[in-house]
């Protein structure tokens, strides 16, 4: 069973979130009307990039150690404010970025292809994340 | 010997042999920096870069005697300009790194110095009525300096 993994200390330089979308389907006739399937009542595919500057290799490290673990059982990471969410100060924005509510994680969000990292000089690394939040069928 | 320097007491070498005419020199320490800032920070932070290092120099065309060359001046124009065997060759030899030190006298054998391996970036001579022939030499240093006693 997929579990929770916390993702590390580490504060990003810089974070972009977009919401998911709703799965549906759209046909548009040929006068412009347009019908839409939707096939559910919750957003998926939420995307979270984390850019992370000049931090220091065993950071870095940490960072490919989370990308193995999730990967290696599909398990699933958590945001918080403490990490990658630092710096958003309303608790209900924190969530929405967390894809949480009061009942729980909605999302789960795993890695989107692997974490680039570039070092820098000796001992520093600039690390590149990309997560989506995916909504499991579990 | 106590007290203030100026350039009376300035000299410059050039692979450890002293430049007879040097109008002035001067050299410079540059420190990049990396940002270390993170979300949620109110202030810049940073760390340490590399460290990098420029100079120039102005130096008199000088001749003991005629046709005897600019001695170090003349050394250091053949280590960075190659001629080629005629028009239009491309491929020649490299310019040559040198040695400069760049020092001032204080009464002590040795005197106040930095000394380091440099590449020429830059040469330019000119001759003007009205004026003493000189040459602006930048160049940038490869490494940290090899000797430091200022």
């Amino acid at each position: 069973m997929a579990v929770n993994r916390n993702f590390p200390s580490i504060k990003p330089s810089s974070r972009s979130y977009i919401p998911g979308t709703y799965p549906q389907v759209e046909f548009v006739a040929q006068n412009g009307a347009k019908s839409v399937l939707r096939y559910g009542d919750k957003k998926v595919d939420a995307k979270l990039s984390l850019g992370f500057t000049n931090i220091t290799d065993s950071q870095a490290n940490e960072i490919l150690n989370l990308y193995e673990e999730v990967n290696s059982d599909y398990d699933y990471i958590f945001f918080t404010s403490a990490n990658a969410l630092a710096g958003v100060n309303s608790s209900s924005l924190v969530n929405n970025m967390a894809e949480k509510d009061s009942n729980g994680v909605k999302l789960r969000y795993r890695f989107d292809g692997p974490p680039s990292v570039s070092s820098v000089r000796p001992g520093r690394s600039n690390v590149q994340c990309k997560f989506v939040a995916c909504l499991d069928g579990d | 010997m106590a007290g203030f320097y100026s350039g009376k007491e300035g000299e410059l070498l050039i692979d450890g042999t002293k430049v007879a005419k040097v109008r002035s020199f001067s050299f410079s320490f540059n420190q990049a920096v990396l940002e270390t800032v993170s979300l949620e920070d109110t202030d810049r932070t940073i760390i340490h870069g590399t460290r990098s290092y420029t100079g120039s120099a102005s130096v008199y065309y000088y001749q003991e005697t005629a046709g005897g060359g600019a001695g170090q001046l003349s050394t250091l124009i053949t280590n960075i300009i190659k001629t080629g065997s005629g028009a239009g060759d491309g491929a020649n030899a490299e310019s040559t790194a040198m040695t400069f030190k760049l020092r001032i006298k204080d009464g002590s054998t040795a005197g106040r110095f930095i000394e380091f391996q440099a590449i020429p970036t830059s040469f330019g001579i000119t001759s003007a009525v009205g004026e003493v022939t000189a040459a602006d030499i930048s160049f940038e240093v490869n490494g940290a300096p090899t000797g430091l006693a200022l």
